[in-house]
């Protein structure tokens, strides 16, 4: 048997019939067997020289699922100062784009973009009558009307969607590096272009998420969430509380045991300012909890303060975002 | 990966149960085993759970380790074990059905019951490995790679490259031409892959 037939069987190149004329060769003799395994396990090893990924939040989370430390340090004082004072929602700009016969042609093909502002979220209404609400800094980009059999939209940041039915037009949503296709549904995509990961998690309904290079396709069950690791394409399927990736909607920021420099991102799109830290490693200190959002973020960073060794100073530029250093 | 066992401190600390430590570990070791395993196993789902086992077994028998364990070796073992189990377990589950998935099945099961390794081996390996595949030719190791870690179509890589489905299989059997030769060249381990069962 030639190598590269027995290697295209390992790459599962092979079609039913080849595929039986190498069980076949594999089984016919010890000798050949030995053939099979020593090409089968050196492929294999190959992976154990692969470097790992020690600063991979994604795999320390699963590590912690084993630990049982998950639920990490948990900022009661955050909790119930967001139970006291309730829910308050944040700003919302309502923009609508209405049908009209006389444009449709022209509107077809004419692009609109919408971006909400820092520490705003903005609420756009499509001529389909989806919803689609942005967080903070995200900007999305759709046709001005759907022609039948496409409702793509572009989104770069996080936006939460409430799709309306329309069986025959799928709804796609493209993504960094990949694309969420549903039909009726809700759901919410995070893909703030300075973190490492997408996040897409749905509501209810279905969606299907694939890769841009279709390296991988999935479809989620309400209450599913998938997160790709745009570094190493990994993606990891699992059940959530959706509550963590929608929240903000409501003008929270909830985070379950994520690190202080993830947080400081989302701080930073907020209140649109700048986070500096001073030592590296107190981006490292990891929370649970919840921010109101509407709240100064010097009552933020007071609430944070209360549960770890950090100081931070602020610098107020007129011209430019506010600097804040954590020391 | 010195023999010097960098990672002793790390065992030490995972054996008093610190977790951080435990976390050190799972993300140095977790791709290699998901994708050693992988390819006895084919599904990713089960693949996941599998190696999700492993370290769980790991954490739950941390006080049973010596504190000079090698921890890879261990993991590896271990890995292969369940993965045999799994095999085992799915030869049953499969024997009325797919006659061909069967035969594929048992196959993986057999060329991974071949693998016999002793700590320092396994270590040895991880190196022979390493550096056979950063000897590899640019294009040869980026095919190699993208084949085998991304586990890209041949056709997907061809048009990624911009380069012919024949150039990628040429490729392909150079890197393994490289990684046979490398790892016959070492005693011991041919003795290993040549092991009977």
């Amino acid at each position: 048997m030639e190598e590269k037939m027995l290697t295209d069987f390992l790459a599962g190149r092979l079609d039913k019939e080849k595929e039986s004329e190498v069980l076949n060769w594999i089984e016919e003799s010890e000798e050949n067997r030995i053939e099979f395994n020593t090409i089968k396990n050196m492929l294999a090893f190959a992976h154990l020289a692969h470097e790992g990924r020690p600063g991979s939040d994604l795999l320390r989370r699963k590590a912690r699922r084993i630990t049982g430390a998950e639920s990490g340090r948990l900022i009661k004082t955050v909790l119930r100062y967001a139970a006291a004072v309730g829910v308050t929602a944040g700003v919302i700009t309502s923009l609508f784009i209405y049908r009209s016969a006389n444009f449709r042609e022209q509107l077809a093909s004419t692009y609109q973009s919408v971006t909400a502002p820092p520490g705003q979220t903005t609420e756009v209404l499509l001529a389909d009558g989806s919803r689609v609400l942005l967080n903070s800094g995200t900007s999305i980009t759709y046709p001005a009307l759907f022609v039948s059999g496409e409702r793509e939209i572009n989104l770069s940041g996080e936006a939460f969607f409430e799709v309306a039915k329309e069986r025959d037009n799928p709804f796609i949503v493209k993504a960094g590096k990949i694309r969420v296709t549903a039909t009726g549904t809700s759901f919410n995509v995070d893909a703030y272009s300075d973190g490492n990961e997408i996040n897409v998690t749905l509501v209810e309904g279905s969606v299907t998420v694939k890769s841009e290079d279709e390296d991988y396709i999935t479809t989620l069950s309400p209450g599913e969430n998938v997160r790709t690791d745009l570094i190493t394409g990994e993606y990891l399927k699992s059940t959530v509380d959706t509550y963590f990736y929608t929240s903000w909607q409501q003008g929270i920021i909830t985070f379950s045991n994520r690190q202080l420099g993830e947080i400081a991102k989302d701080l930073e799109r907020w209140y649109n300012v700048e986070i500096i830290f001073a030592r590296e490693s107190t981006r490292t200190i990891r929370y649970s909890g919840a921010i109101l959002k509407n709240k100064p973020i010097d009552q933020v960073l007071e609430i944070l303060k209360l549960t770890s060794h950090f100081n931070y100073a602020i610098e107020i530029d007129d011209d430019k975002r506010s600097i804040i250093t954590i020391k | 990966m010195e023999p010097g066992r960098p990672e002793n401190d790390l065992v030490k600390r995972l054996i008093r149960g610190d977790k951080k430590s435990f976390e050190e570990i799972y993300c140095i070791y977790h791709d290699r085993l998901f994708n050693f395993a992988g390819e006895y196993i084919g599904s990713r789902d089960d693949t996941a759970d599998l190696i999700q086992n492993v370290f769980t077994k790991l954490w739950v028998n941390r006080k049973r380790l010596a504190s000079d364990s090698n921890i890879g070796a261990w993991l590896f073992t271990v890995t292969r074990n369940e993965a045999i189990s799994f095999l085992e377990h799915r030869r049953i589950v499969l024997a009325h059905q797919n006659i061909e998935q069967t035969r594929a099945n048992r196959a993986n099961m057999l060329a991974l019951k071949q693998i016999r390794l002793s700590d320092d081996t396994l270590f040895n390996i991880y190196d022979i490995i390493g550096r056979s595949i950063e000897n590899m030719p640019p294009q040869c190791r980026k095919v190699f790679l993208m084949s085998r870690v991304r586990r890209m179509t041949y056709e997907h890589i061809a048009r990624k490259l911009s380069i012919s489905v024949k150039t990628v299989e040429s490729h392909m059997s150079a890197a393994l031409a490289i990684l046979r030769k490398s790892l016959s060249d070492y005693l011991t381990l041919a003795l290993i892959i040549s092991l009977a069962i």
